[in-house]
C-alpha cells in the first residue's frame, strides 16, 4: 500500500500529497506544536553551524545517516519553514498546487530525520525535548502518511481475489509434498502452534520471520519426529527458493530499474 | 509439480457453488466500484490538460494491484494448508475464512507497515517520485516482485513476499547508486539483508525443532491413537483446531519493527 500511495502522490500530487482530511483545528495545533519543536531543536544547534540549503543538508543526513554540525540547524530551519507556511495557508487543502510537492517533501524529510535521530540517539535529546519532538513527528506523519479507505479496499480485494485463484499450488506443496505420509491431526496442530508462537516471538526480536518458512519447516519436523519420512526433493527446492529470494529479487529489480531509466 | 494427481481433489467435498460465486462476484463489484468512485471524485477536483498523467496513473495502479493479487497466491495459502489437510474446514470454506481475515488485516492496518517499506528506499527517489526516476523505481519494485512471486508459485514453492519486497528495495538502491555515483554511497540498508539472512538460518531450524518436540510431547502426554493417524475420509479433528488465519494479521505487523 505504501507503493500505491507513492504512485498516487507521483501522478496526482494535488489530491494525494497532503492529507486533506486534516482539519482546520488540527492545523492550528500543528502550528503551535511546530513552534515548540523548533524551540526544542534550538537547544542542540551547534554554535559553529553554517547556514546552507536546509533541504539538501537534511537529505544528505538521511542518505548518509551521518550527523554533522550543520544537520540540526538545517532541521530547525525546515521545521520553522513548515510552521510558517502552515500559518500562511491555514489548512493543508489550501496549499497552492505548485507548492504541494515541495511542502510534502519538507514534511517527509523532517519526519525521516527525526526518526533517524530517535533511532541513533544522536544528538542525545533531554526527556522533555524528546517528548515534544515525538509529538511533533506524530502531527507531521498525520499530514503525509495516510492511506485513503478506498485504497485499502482495493488492495484487500486484489489480495482476496489472488488467494481464491491461486491457493491450490501452495497448499498442495505444504500439505502433501513435504512429508511422505498424510498429515495427521497432531502433526497439523503441532506445526500450526509452532508457526503462531514463533512469529509472535520473532516480532520481539525485530526479525523478518516468515510464516511460510516456519510452517513448512514445522511440518517437516513433525514428519521426522514421527518417522514418516521427508520428500527430500521438495525440501531441496524449498531451501533453494528461500535462499534465492533475496538475491534474485535484488538482481531483478536492479536490472529493471536500470532498464526503465535507459528507456524512459 | 502438477496438482492434477493431488490428494487435495478428494478433499474438496463440494464445488464453491453458484450462490457462493455470485456472492463473491457481488462483493468484488461493490468493492471495486467503491474504490473507483472515490478515485474519480478525488480526481474531479483537478484540472489537467494532458491525459498522460491519468494513463500513467491507471497503468501504475493496475500493476500495483496485480502485485497484491499475486501476493494473495502465496499469503493465505500456507495459512490454510494444515487446516485443510486435517479436515478442520472444507477447503473452500478455509480459503474464504482466511481471505476474510486478510481483509480485516488490511483494513485495520495503520499504514505504519506500508510506509516502513517506503522509508527503506533511496531518499532522493522518494523526493522526486513524480519524475521519471521515481516511476522507474516503483515499476522496477513491483514488476520484480511479481516475477519472483509468480515464478515460485508456478513451481508450487511457498516463498516469503516480504523477503521478495525487501530484496527488490535493496536492488533498486544498488542500481540507483551505480547509476548516480555522485549522490552518495550509503543508499542501501544492508542491515535489512543481514536480518533476512538471520531469519533464513533461524526459522527452518526453530520451526523444525519446536514442531518435532511438540509432537513428541503430545505423543507422550495424550494417548489417543486417532490423533496420530491420517484422518479417515473427511473426519474433522476431535479437538478445536488452532486456526492460523490470524497469523496473517501478525505478519503485517512485523514490518514496522524492521526500521
Amino acid at each position: 500500500m505504501g507503493l500505491i500511495m507513492l504512485i498516487l502522490i507521483g501522478t496526482v500530487p494535488t489530491a494525494y500529497a497532503l492529507n486533506h482530511a486534516v482539519t482546520f483545528k488540527e492545523s492550528q495545533d500543528f502550528i503551535a506544536v511546530s513552534q515548540q519543536a523548533a524551540n526544542a531543536l534550538d537547544h542542540y544547534v551547534e554554535p559553529d553551524a553554517v547556514i546552507g540549503d536546509a533541504r539538501d543538508d537534511v537529505t544528505d543526513y538521511i542518505r548518509t545517516k551521518q550527523f554533522n554540525a550543520n544537520t540540526m540547524l538545517a532541521m530547525r530551519t525546515l521545521v520553522n519553514d513548515i510552521g510558517n507556511e502552515t500559518t500562511i495557508y491555514r489548512e493543508l487543502k489550501n496549499v497552492p498546487n505548485d507548492r504541494v510537492r515541495n511542502f510534502r517533501n519538507d514534511l517527509y524529510l523532517v519526519s525521516e530525520a527525526l526518526r533517524l535521530t530517535q533511532k541513533s540517539g544522536q544528538p542525545k535529546f533531554s526527556a522533555a525535548d524528546a517528548a515534544i519532538l515525538a509529538n511533533y513527528k506524530k502531527h507531521v506523519d498525520r499530514s503525509t502518511r495516510f492511506i485513503p479507505t478506498w485504497v485499502k479496499v482495493a488492495v484487500a480485494m486484489a489480495l482476496g481475489l489472488g488467494t481464491m485463484v491461486g491457493w491450490k499450488r501452495i497448499v498442495v506443496t505444504v500439505g502433501e509434498k513435504i512429508g511422505k505420509e498424510h498429515l495427521t491431526y497432531a502433526q497439523g496442530a503441532a506445526a500450526e502452534i509452532t508457526a503462531m508462537a514463533t512469529i509472535g516471538a520473532a516480532d520481539g526480536f525485530g526479525l523478518p520471520v516468515s510464516t511460510t518458512h516456519v510452517l513448512s519447516s514445522g511440518i517437516a519436523g513433525t514428519m521426522a519426529a514421527n518417522h514418516s519420512g521427508i520428500q527430500m526433493s521438495t525440501v531441496r527446492n524449498l531451501a533453494l527458493a528461500w535462499v534465492l529470494t533475496l538475491p534474485v529479487a535484488m538482481v531483478l529489480s536492479g536490472s529493471l530499474f536500470w532498464l526503465f531509466r535507459k528507456i524512459f | 509439480m502438477a496438482t492434477a494427481s493431488s490428494v487435495l481433489d478428494a478433499k474438496i467435498s463440494r464445488s464453491p457453488g453458484k450462490i457462493g460465486m455470485i456472492v463473491f462476484g457481488i462483493v468484488l463489484v461493490i468493492g471495486f466500484a467503491y474504490a473507483g468512485s472515490h478515485l474519480l471524485s478525488d480526481l474531479s477536483t483537478i484540472h489537467n490538460e494532458s491525459v498522460l498523467p491519468y494513463v500513467l496513473l491507471g497503468v501504475a495502479l493496475l500493476v500495483a494491484l496485480a502485485f497484491e493479487f499475486v501476493n494473495g497466491f502465496h499469503d493465505t495459502a500456507n495459512a490454510v494448508a494444515t487446516v485443510i489437510y486435517t479436515h478442520s474446514l472444507e477447503p473452500h470454506v478455509a480459503v474464504v475464512w482466511s481471505g476474510f481475515w486478510n481483509f480485516l488485516g488490511v483494513m485495520a492496518s495503520s499504514g505504519l507497515v506500508a510506509f516502513a517499506i517506503v522509508s527503506l528506499l533511496p531518499v532522493e527517489l522518494i523526493l522526486q517520485v513524480g519524475n521519471k526516476a521515481g516511476f522507474a523505481m516503483v515499476f522496477a519494485l513491483l514488476v520484480a516482485a511479481i516475477i519472483w512471486n509468480l515464478g515460485t508459485w508456478y513451481f508450487g514453492l511457498p516463498a516469503s513476499s516480504s523477503h521478495t519486497l525487501i530484496g527488490s528495495v535493496i536492488g533498486v538502491g544498488i542500481a540507483n547508486q551505480m547509476m548516480s555515483p555522485k549522490t552518495g554511497t550509503s543508499g542501501v540498508d544492508w542491515g535489512q539483508a543481514a536480518n533476512i539472512g538471520k531469519s533464513l538460518l533461524l526459522s527452518p531450524l526453530v520451526g523444525f525443532g519446536v514442531a518435532a518436540l511438540l509432537l513428541l510431547l503430545a505423543k507422550s502426554l495424550i494417548k489417543d491413537e486417532k490423533l496420530y493417524r491420517a484422518p479417515e475420509d473427511t473426519q474433522p479433528p476431535p479437538f478445536l483446531y488452532p486456526l492460523s488465519a490470524g497469523t496473517d494479521l501478525h505478519r503485517r505487523e512485523f514490518l514496522p519493527r524492521l526500521q
